[in-house]
């Protein structure tokens, strides 16, 4: 019973390396919300994790119908369902993270004013849940990939790389989003609206080539079109590799270092004003 | 930190920024102002205060809720914050997935917990109600399992919050029972003395935001300073006098004599209103004492003399407690004087024969 672990509680703020220890600590908690968002997210379904599938390929449905079919976008050599998918299924992923990370807070907002856990580890939880999610709509990829013949590239390896990338994205606006709205409230509201407005200016269901040569910078210097580009680079042969892909990345990962101990300073401050 | 201190708070301050500003002019709230104490390992502390003392602020920050503004907490071992029951339920999810889902959110591996869940259960009472969602339970099997969970996991402090008075008194009896046998460090807020006296033996007494006093509850609570019900005049203090009771056992009944002596003349038309509560704080009966009735008289304009039987029909052998609330104003202004008496009864005699047919089990004899 001696050497008892001892905690302890001051105004002092945790330095970056104690912050990512707690979390490291309680990232069996990670899996506990995930586990039971998932759970509860079915629970009185009779589809289950069929709905998973279904709202993918609903969405999938309408936009090669209008896209595709009535407009005659072009995507090149990649059919355009296919194009559609795959650009789909990261841009719900960097959502799926973005909106419900940052409300993350908010919904657990009864549980953080009774039992102390890193607040980081809600949004890290529903990035779990995202990354099932779309790992799910794969089973919507797969049979596609497999009808439009498309050949298996060495290119895939890096996918778990793309993956990185996606949630790099996310959580660093996550962090940098819920460290602005602990007080004041009024970037929550704007979110759902910009990721509206924010499909437009990436590649999801468009190439970057059907807009006018003096707004594709608009795509260049979007770290999230970059991030759908890199999608598709591991699925698709004939695409060439962009070194400014690389550099969204680095910068986007330092924008997550940043953003996550930004985020830790103000975590304190989340209960009082929860 | 010595080993065998638990906890070691050190000139604690917490302060809340208000949205509007306060009387004196300052947009803030000072929650906590100074508070210092020690508590011991084994040691088990209540944290008494009237509302707006700090007591809850004292304990969110112990559980690592809420930051201090300045000062410092330091707690040695695995801690328990029961801030609410049930906590981190999720009401969609099994009793049994609840189970492993807040033994994790208190801090457990799931290898720790899987040993532990048929204890859980089993102390519950819950039963094959088990797996079906929680949102499903009454109120009473909600907090029991809650409980269970807390009272199976190894914590080396615990942390409750006005919590303990949860389920049946069968139910209360046997989580006592477990924090009494097993001398975990216990941090209690309530306002419930008796809770108080039977789980703890320290008490911490903040008022807005600053330690009062921290007074030892050995002996001045205790029922063990007053064996017998024939025991000496004792009194109680309270801002308007003092109230001097002495208990006399007859053959069929308990006489509780009461005499107050107030401070000043004017007050002359009050009532006693008094509670006798058995153990677990459930009230057997509450008497009204009106100063004006015959059953009292003054001897002199500051002493009022009272005298209550008690039908002993209604009373086995066990601790009792009795309250005093005095009421102006008729009987909806209550203030409760802030000790409670505390009378164990060895012998009572049940084969007793008495009717009381106006006032039931308790009357009001001339004097």
């Amino acid at each position: 019973m001696e050497d008892r672990k001892v905690v302890v509680y001051s105004s002092k703020n945790d330095s970056l390396k104690v912050s990512l220890r707690k979390v490291w600590e309680y990232s069996a908690l990670v899996w506990v919300f995930a586990k039971r968002d998932i759970k509860v997210k079915y629970a009185q379904t009779i589809f289950g994790f069929g709905w998973s599938i279904f709202k993918p390929l609903l969405g999938l449905l309408i936009y090669v119908f209008f896209f595709g079919l009535v407009l005659n976008w072009n995507t090149g050599s990649i059919p355009f369902p296919l194009y559609v998918l795959t650009g789909l299924i990261g841009w719900n992923l960097f959502t799926y993270i973005v909106s419900n990370g940052v409300s993350s807070v908010q919904e657990s907002n009864d549980l953080i004013k009774k039992i102390y856990f890193p607040k980081s580890i809600l949004p890290l939880s529903k990035t779990v849940v995202g990354l099932i999610e779309a790992s799910i709509s794969f089973l919507l990829l797969i049979p596609l990939l497999i009808y439009y013949e498309q050949p298996i590239v060495g290119k895939i390896a890096f996918f778990p790389i793309v993956l990185l990338f996606n949630v790099v994205c996310g959580l660093s606006l996550v962090f940098f989003i819920s460290s602005l709205a602990i007080v004041k409230r009024d970037l929550l509201q704007v979110i759902p609206f910009l990721l509206n407005m924010a499909v437009w200016f990436t590649p999801v269901f468009f190439s970057i080539d059907i807009l006018p040569e003096d707004f594709q910078f608009l795509m260049i210097y979007n770290p999230i079109a970059n991030m759908i580009d890199l999608w598709r680079w591991v699925f698709f042969e004939n695409i060439a590799f962009q070194l400014v892909w690389g550099v969204n990345f680095l910068i986007m990962s330092l924008f997550l270092v940043v953003s996550f101990y930004y985020y830790t300073l103000k975590e304190n401050k989340i209960t009082d004003f929860a | 930190m010595k080993s065998n201190i638990a906890i070691e708070v050190i000139n604690l301050v917490k302060t809340y920024s208000l949205r509007s500003q306060s009387s004196d002019g300052k947009g803030e709230f000072k929650a906590l102002d100074g508070v210092s104490f020690k508590v011991e390992k084994g040691q088990s502390v209540a944290i008494i205060g009237s509302n707006g003392s700090g007591k809850s602020t004292l304990l969110k920050i112990l559980a690592g809720v809420t930051k201090p503004t300045s000062g410092s907490v330091a707690i040695s071992g695995k801690v328990a914050s029961i801030l609410d029951v049930g906590a981190g339920f999720h009401p969609e999810l099994s009793g049994r997935e609840n189970i492993l889902v807040n033994g994790q959110l208190l801090g457990f591996s799931k290898k720790e917990i899987t040993p532990k869940i048929k204890d859980i259960i089993d102390f519950s009472g819950i039963g094959h109600f088990i797996h079906e969602p929680v949102k499903n339970y009454s109120n009473g099997m909600f907090l029991r399992l809650a409980f269970s969970i807390v009272v199976h996991l190894d914590f080396d402090v615990y942390l409750f919050d006005e919590v303990l008075g949860v389920g049946d008194a069968e139910f209360r009896e046997k989580v006592k029972k477990v924090f009494t046998d097993f001398g975990k460090t216990i941090i209690l807020v309530s306002h419930d003395f008796n809770e108080v006296n039977s789980y703890c033996r320290t008490s911490i007494q903040l008022s807005k935001g600053r330690l009062l006093s921290v007074k030892s509850l050995t002996g001045e609570f205790s029922s063990d300073k007053f064996p017998n019900i024939n025991s000496p005049s004792e009194y109680l203090i309270f801002d308007e006098g003092k109230i001097y009771f002495e208990l006399e056992e007859e053959e069929n009944t308990m006489v509780i004599n009461l005499k107050t002596v107030f401070n000043f003349k004017t007050i002359s038309e009050f009532n006693w209103f008094i509670y006798l509560r058995d153990i677990n704080g459930a009230v057997i009966t509450s008497i009204i004492e009106y100063s004006k009735l015959s059953n009292s008289y003054y001897i002199d304009d500051y002493t009022l003399i009272n005298r209550i039987v008690i039908n002993k029909r209604i009373l086995r052998s066990s601790t009792y407690s009795l309250s005093f609330y005095l009421c102006k104003e008729g009987i909806h202004y209550k203030k409760q004087l802030t000790d409670r008496y505390y009378f164990t009864l060895k012998n009572p005699n049940q084969s007793i024969e008495y009717e009381c047919s106006k006032c039931g089990p308790i009357y009001y004899p001339n004097m």
